[in-house]
């Protein structure tokens, strides 16, 4: 009798042990590798932001200096805006294409995986590649020019040209995007059960009505990862100026995080760097927070509403 | 096996980009093993030596380079066989400055590095190990050592150097009519001697005439001089022009002095030269889109090292292409000229192999491989003795295209010095600014005056270099 009553606990006992093992096997990798690649980096991070480390192999404690002086230097808000604008771009254009696009191959039928494939390929090409195309291209006498020429236009300066520059960094990077936002969208669609607007049929909406009505109210969660998402990695944008624009016309494609490789590697500033970085840490913390504070608050009323 | 198939396909299409940005060479090389006991030594490795020479020498055996690179490594081997000899390359300008910085703040090993125009601002950083001065003072000019040197210590051994020439092709001032049928001045331009002008005035006469000829037929995209505002070649090609008219970048106090009647005189050439150049070309950011140019036959002149020769042509030989020394101004009889393109092979400071690395970088100034750099590669020795050598100037090193390139090392007369100046810190600025600053030379469109131009961006650049 007694064994019937001890040997569930022992056994509900060594379960517990079995499973918070498992779940430390889970957890104290990732713990360790946040720890040594997330935690340490941006300890030491803070730590070089209050330090005069650059021509000198020594860092010498400054405290505040360098956050004073990059608060008191006017480029790097224009940096700054300039990461906005091209951010602010690239997720509305890439969630409203991407959307359009998702639309569309989820309504295709015969070849639909293969065109979705098509589309997914060029977010697979390596940036440098792509942007060595682009250059190809813009070059003074590269190809777009000497098509121009061809049909007797002049030429054009793209790489002078402050528009066509921010038009072919967000271009580019709107289009590597578009399949892999396309295929997120698609799979915020197939969620949506088919009998929803048969109803709506029924009750006599129409496409326009239907789609915002039913399909982007019910992909408002889906629509919030990807603008999240998309927004921080937009703000995180590098390659492409670094290779097409390299920050110019006159730095004014000059976004943060190509200002932040500047100061360190070739202005030889690594504490002010340091400080760049650490700013720009916040801020996108920052702006994810408000992100995801706008979202979560749409979803919930959507889930009250349901 | 659909979805296998699938999985396959798109990982081969992640590897290929990877393919494309140059990681297979090492990939494919030989992993040599470490000598028991021995040691590994790590050669970051430029011209003259080839980094990946056994992939080469894989697919193409009687690679000239490669096979030197290979005698120089086996040599090197046989006087100390328990080293293994790492070679890889870091890029060149401002990749590898990059470079060495993440480098030094790392742990990663390094024993021999490499350096060009910032070897003074890695000496600054205490970078470099202090070699054997008495060894390389004793077998090289001081013109090319001196860039390596600080407080009479050597940091850095030139192992290739190279010049500045004037670059002509001969089918542009051809086409023309500056030269005629047979490559010989016509009668108008004999005197200004086209194919080797001995005034800037003179060059600046014949490539306006160059420009007229093909703006009168409606072709904009050729023309005389072929300038750019990238600011990887604009100082250097300024810099030349600067030189000729006794300018310079800084002063005696190391500040920018852009605005010295010397330099006034350079940039106004410059700006005058600029308008005979084929249209756009100045935007140009990449230095092969202006040698593609050149090899396109859409300018008559060109003022660089010897790469758009080797890019271009290939090993030198008589075609479209000649060189000739740079002009003089008319009342400034000096010749001037700058060094360009050095190679500094220096010891890294943190290396624990100091007398192994600094053998190597003596090996590779043996007379018998300095030839070799120069046969095979094109690149001008920096060793006394073999600069001196008759081989050189001789029959068998006689490349005609080279001698323009080799007379400012062996012609006294020169007024010949270092390259354009390194920073410590606000590289990325200064050069930033210059670009800007150049533009506006080029373009002519600023309402300052020249002197008010050259003024004003001389205190902006030193701001930044004193910030």
């Amino acid at each position: 009798m007694n064994a019937s009553i001890t040997k569930p606990g022992m056994y509900r006992s060594k379960r517990a042990v079995r499973e918070a093992a498992a779940g430390l096997a889970v957890v104290v990798p990732i713990f360790i590798y946040t720890l040594l690649f997330t935690v340490a980096p941006l300890i030491m991070l803070v730590r070089y932001s209050m330090t005069d480390y650059g021509v000198s192999a020594t860092p010498q404690f400054t405290g505040l200096e360098n956050f004073i002086t990059i608060f008191r230097t006017e480029k790097y808000y224009s940096n700054f805006l300039s990461t906005f604008v091209i951010a602010v771009f690239v997720t509305g254009l890439g969630l409203v294409l991407g959307f359009l696009l998702g639309v569309l191959l989820n309504s295709m039928g015969k070849g639909k995986g293969f065109t979705r494939t098509l589309w997914y390929i060029p977010g697979l090409i390596s940036m440098a590649i792509i942007s060595q195309f682009i250059n190809f291209m813009i070059a003074p006498a590269g190809a777009l020019n000497r098509l121009l020429e061809s049909m007797g236009s002049d030429p054009v300066l793209w790489t002078r040209s402050v528009f066509w520059m921010y038009f072919f960094i967000i271009g580019t990077v709107v289009w590597r995007g578009l399949g892999g936002t396309a295929i997120l969208f698609i799979a915020g669609l197939n969620s949506i059960d088919p009998v929803i607007y048969e109803a709506a049929r029924i009750d006599g909406a129409g496409r326009v009505r239907t789609l915002f009505a039913i399909t982007l109210p019910l992909i408002r969660p889906m629509l919030g990862f990807i603008l999240i998402t998309g927004f921080i990695n937009a703000m995180g944008i590098f390659e492409p100026v670094m290779l097409i624009s390299r920050g110019g016309p006159d730095s004014a494609t000059k976004v943060i995080l190509y200002a932040i490789y500047d100061d360190a590697f070739a202005n030889s500033k690594f504490g002010l760097s340091c400080a760049l970085s650490l700013i720009v840490t916040a801020v996108t913390m920052l702006l994810s927070l408000v992100n995801i504070a706008i979202s979560d608050k749409s979803i919930f009323k959507e889930e009250a509403a349901a | 096996m659909k979805k296998i198939l699938t999985i396959l396909f798109c990982l081969t299409l992640m590897i290929l980009p990877l393919g494309a940005c140059n990681g297979f060479d090492d990939y494919w090389e030989d992993e040599e093993p470490i000598p028991v006991g021995g040691t590994n030594l790590v050669v970051w490795a430029h011209n003259p030596l080839v980094y990946n020479y056994k992939t080469i020498l894989r697919s193409n055996p009687g690679d000239p380079a490669s096979n030197l690179t290979k005698k120089i490594i086996d040599d090197f081997k046989e006087v100390y066989p328990d080293v293994r000899v790492d070679l890889s390359n870091h890029g060149w300008a401002q990749t590898l400055n990059t470079n060495i910085l993440m480098a030094m703040q790392s742990t990663t090993p390094v024993d021999v590095l490499y350096g060009e125009t910032y070897i003074q601002s890695n000496i600054n950083k205490q970078y470099l190990a202090e070699l054997d001065t008495d060894y390389y003072t004793q077998r090289i000019p001081a013109t090319t050592l001196s860039y390596a040197q600080r407080d009479g210590k050597t940091y850095g051994v030139p192992v290739i150097t190279g010049s500045f020439a004037l670059i002509i092709n001969k089918e542009v001032l051809k086409e023309a009519g500056i030269l005629d049928a047979g490559y010989a001045p016509t009668a108008q331009w004999a005197a200004k001697q086209p194919l080797a002008p001995q005034y800037f005035e003179d060059l600046l006469e014949i490539c306006e005439a160059v420009k007229s000829y093909y703006t009168d037929k409606g072709v904009n995209d050729k023309g005389g001089m072929l300038l750019t505002a990238s600011p990887d070649d604009s100082p250097w090609r300024a810099l030349a022009v600067m030189r000729a008219a006794g300018g310079e970048f800084l002063n005696a106090n190391g500040d920018f002095n852009l605005a010295s009647p010397e330099n006034q005189k350079a940039f106004a050439m410059l700006r005058k030269l600029v308008k005979t150049s084929p249209v756009n070309s100045i935007y140009d950011l990449e230095t092969n889109d202006q040698f593609a140019r050149f090899n396109r036959n859409e300018a008559a002149y060109l003022i660089d090292g010897i790469d758009p020769i080797t890019r271009s042509v290939g090993m030198p030989s008589e075609g479209k292409i000649v060189t000739a020394e740079i002009p003089v101004f008319k009342g400034m009889e000096k010749k001037s000229n700058l060094v360009v393109g050095t190679v500094y092979y220096s010891v890294a400071q943190r290396s624990e192999k100091k007398d192994i690395a600094e053998a190597f970088i003596k090996h590779l100034l043996k007379p018998e491989y300095q030839k070799e750099y120069l046969k095979t590669q094109l690149r001008i020795p920096t060793v006394t003795e073999v600069l001196e050598s008759a081989d050189i100037t001789g029959a068998q090193y006689s490349y005609p295209l080279m001698q323009n390139f080799l007379k400012p090392f062996q012609d006294e007369s020169y007024d010949f010095r270092g390259g354009i100046p390194s920073f410590d810190k606000n590289t990325a600025n200064i050069w930033g600014k210059w670009e800007a600053f150049i533009i506006k030379v080029y373009e002519d469109t600023d309402t300052r005056t020249l002197g008010q131009l050259l003024s004003d961006y001389s205190s902006e650049l030193n701001i930044e270099k004193d910030s």
